[in-house]
């Protein structure tokens, strides 16, 4: 999608839309009561109008809120689905088509008065309930084992197949997170309320835990058919065994407190979003206005800022289209989103970059200049626990202010890791803005980009940076290294100690192999070469230096 | 791009069948005829799930597991393993091991391409 343009690619998808909505509109026609057509209208209408906007077709937003509106009215069983209603719509189509296709000059007045008048009468008429087949009240509870992250458990996966059962609210329970500096990124602390309105069957739920039945905690209760009344009538059976944060929350339910509504504050109001979309579809336009001048220009520096904002537009649209998927019905939607940021942020430390600052004076002040003093024209380095990169672009801004005063003098950095996830961030080279905190404000401001994203404040590391850092997966663990075996510099920190003793002599002799002579290896600070003999001497508190 | 899906069997008609229904279905397939092949290649690819056997020569199932867990060789991606209704008490090892969930035999293509969708969240 990304290569094409953006507007094209939402015509073509506007065309699918219309078609959806034509199509449930003739069905719906036949069977006015059917609360399956009567939704599908309204999401597509949804949609378009959701896209719409993004995109700068003003107009067709407008034009199609009118009738998005009126199937939110009939969605809600506030008027009813009357044959004048349906084909009100159904005439509106070929108006949508053209404002979507940008060739229409009437405002569609005359379509809007007969919708209205079509509503209207609708609503006048004794409000016949939809006849949605009774469907119950689910509460369901549930955390996972710690390790269920380790072992391949995707809770977003469970919780969007309940999601595919009905209508869910759910609730992510924080409260059992430990604090950052205790929290193992790879463990599951999250629990989750759901609420699910459904006509399935009690062992479709529990369907979709089927894999992890046994080992989680898990409670399915039913309110009955009715609206939810506020008492959580008999509990509990299981409350001894539920995390202690769950039994508060549970205490918290039958005081009718507001703790629920102070758990969502993490959703984002529709509006917001709708104005975040409009502000994406306003940069997506003015990006592809200055990818025309630019390729016009002979100017290089422009040229390049433009492919950079495409880029970051293009990444920022995916994000957005994403979100925008999720039917409006469906606030989990958003939630997820904030969810995924959650996640990442307790992942990424703000110790990461400059950690153990000595290392990097050591590499300032003495390898460096022993480099250059040998006649080198370049340094490489190895980050060989790289993680999500900090340590490789420290090591870059350390050489880059190096490099400016010894002209001539270049450098590559390698960064590898064993899990292509946190590689992948690495490459992205973006990181939440508290992070670089340890960075001195000088180099900040020479090498690091801020920005905003979704209202987060984060930073980038800047593109010369991260064009001298090259990332790949490698497992420490494997016999032979595909790395070339000249380095000048490689960091392994504090990931032996996950290693028992044998496999950290192997490891440790495998990266003395890769460097050359005069080399230097660092190591983490709890970390030693202790009772591991290798052709190296210590030059400094946990650094070596091939022999 | 499509997601990739390793399948580990010692039976070649099986790896057919998984691999016929699961490219059929949009995925790119790899194989691997027992436990020690199938933790190599699981060491040297980037696979959004391993379906594997548990009763294989060389390495069996469960050690390929455990190893793949020990050694945090794709970490966090599931794990399914393919098992008989006579096999009582085998889910709770393998579940030790680390696998996320399992497949019993016999199956038909449309319960095996519910399985990799339900531990794929699709």
């Amino acid at each position: 999608v990304s290569g094409q343009d953006p507007v094209e690619t939402f015509r073509i998808e506007a065309r699918e839309l219309l078609e959806g909505i034509e199509q449930n509109l003739l069905d719906l026609s036949e069977r006015l009561h059917d609360r399956e057509l009567i939704d599908a209208v309204f999401r597509g209408l949804h949609t378009l109008k959701g896209s719409g906007a993004m995109f700068g077709f003003d107009a067709l937003a407008a034009f199609t809120h009118h009738c998005e509106t009126a199937f939110d009215r009939v969605r809600k069983g506030e008027v009813n689905a009357t044959p004048d209603l349906v084909s009100a719509v159904l005439n509106a189509r070929d108006h949508m088509r053209a404002l979507a296709e940008g060739d229409s000059a009437d405002d569609g007045e005359a379509l809007l008065s007969a919708l209205h008048r079509a509503l209207e009468i609708a609503g006048g008429e004794p409000v016949a309930k939809i006849e949605a087949p009774k469907a119950a009240v689910w509460r369901i509870r549930f955390s996972l084992p710690a390790n269920a992250f380790l072992n391949g458990v995707n809770p977003l996966a469970l919780l969007s197949e309940l999601r595919e059962l009905g209508e869910c609210r759910v609730i992510a329970d924080t409260s059992a997170l430990p604090p950052l500096e205790e929290l193992a990124p790879t463990e599951c602390h999250l629990a989750w309320r759901v609420e699910l309105t459904t006509q399935a069957p009690r062992s479709a739920i529990e369907d979709v835990f089927m894999f992890v039945m046994d080992d989680m905690t898990l409670s399915i209760e039913s309110d009955g058919p009715s609206e939810q009344t506020a008492t959580v009538a008999a509990e509990a059976p299981d409350e001894e065994t539920a995390p202690a944060a769950m039994q508060a929350a549970a205490r918290d339910d039958r005081s009718g407190g507001d703790v629920r509504k102070s758990e969502q504050s993490l959703r984002v109001p529709a509006e917001r979003l709708d104005e975040l979309m409009d502000r994406v579809g306003e940069l997506v336009i003015a990006q592809s206005r200055l990818k025309q001048l630019a390729s016009a220009s002979p100017d290089v520096a422009l040229r390049s800022v433009s492919e950079e904002v495409e880029r970051l537009a293009s990444e920022l649209r995916e994000t957005m289209m994403v979100v925008r998927m999720v039917p409006i019905s469906n606030l989990f939607g958003r939630f997820e989103s904030e969810h995924v940021h959650l996640i990442d942020a307790v992942t990424t430390n703000k110790t990461e970059f400059f950690r153990e600052p000595s290392h990097f004076d050591f590499v300032t002040q003495e390898c460096l200049p022993q480099i250059v003093a040998e006649g080198q024209r370049s340094i490489r380095a190895w980050s060989a626990a790289a993680s999500i990169g900090a340590e490789a672009y420290t090591l870059a801004m350390v050489f880059e202010e190096f490099c400016a005063d010894h002209p001539g003098l270049d450098y590559a950095i390698l960064g590898t890791d064993l899990c292509s996830e946190v590689l992948r961030q690495a490459v992205k080279g973006i990181y939440p803005e508290a992070m670089i905190e340890p960075v001195p404000v000088a180099l900040r401001e020479r090498y690091v980009l801020s920005g905003r994203q979704s209202g987060r404040r984060e930073v980038r590391i800047a593109p010369q940076l991260r064009a001298k850092a090259a990332f790949a997966r490698l497992n420490l663990m494997d016999e032979r290294y595909p790395v070339a075996d000249d380095m000048d510099i490689i960091f392994c920190r504090n990931i032996l100690i996950y290693f028992d003793k044998p496999t950290q002599a192997a490891v440790l002799r495998r990266l003395c192999s890769h460097l050359r002579p005069g080399g230097y290896l660092f190591l983490g600070h709890s970390e030693s070469l202790l009772g591991v003999e290798l052709p190296v001497t210590v030059v400094a508190n946990t650094v070596f230096q091939r022999l | 791009m499509s997601a990739s899906i390793l399948t580990v069997d010692d039976s070649v008609s099986i790896r057919q069948a998984i691999r016929l229904t699961l490219s059929g279905a949009g995925f790119k397939v790899e194989e691997a005829g027992d436990g020690a092949e199938g933790l190599a290649k699981a060491a040297a690819g980037d696979f959004k799930l391993i379906l594997t056997d548990l009763n294989m020569p060389v390495m069996n199932g469960l050690q390929m597991i455990q190893e793949l867990r020990n050694r945090r060789i794709l970490m966090g991606v599931p794990i399914v393993f393919l098992t008989t209704e006579s096999d009582a008490g085998i889910k709770e090892q393998a579940k030790a091991a680390g696998a996320t969930g399992w497949l019993t035999k016999p199956f038909v293509p449309e319960m095996l391409l519910r399985i990799v969708n339900k531990v794929l969240g699709q």
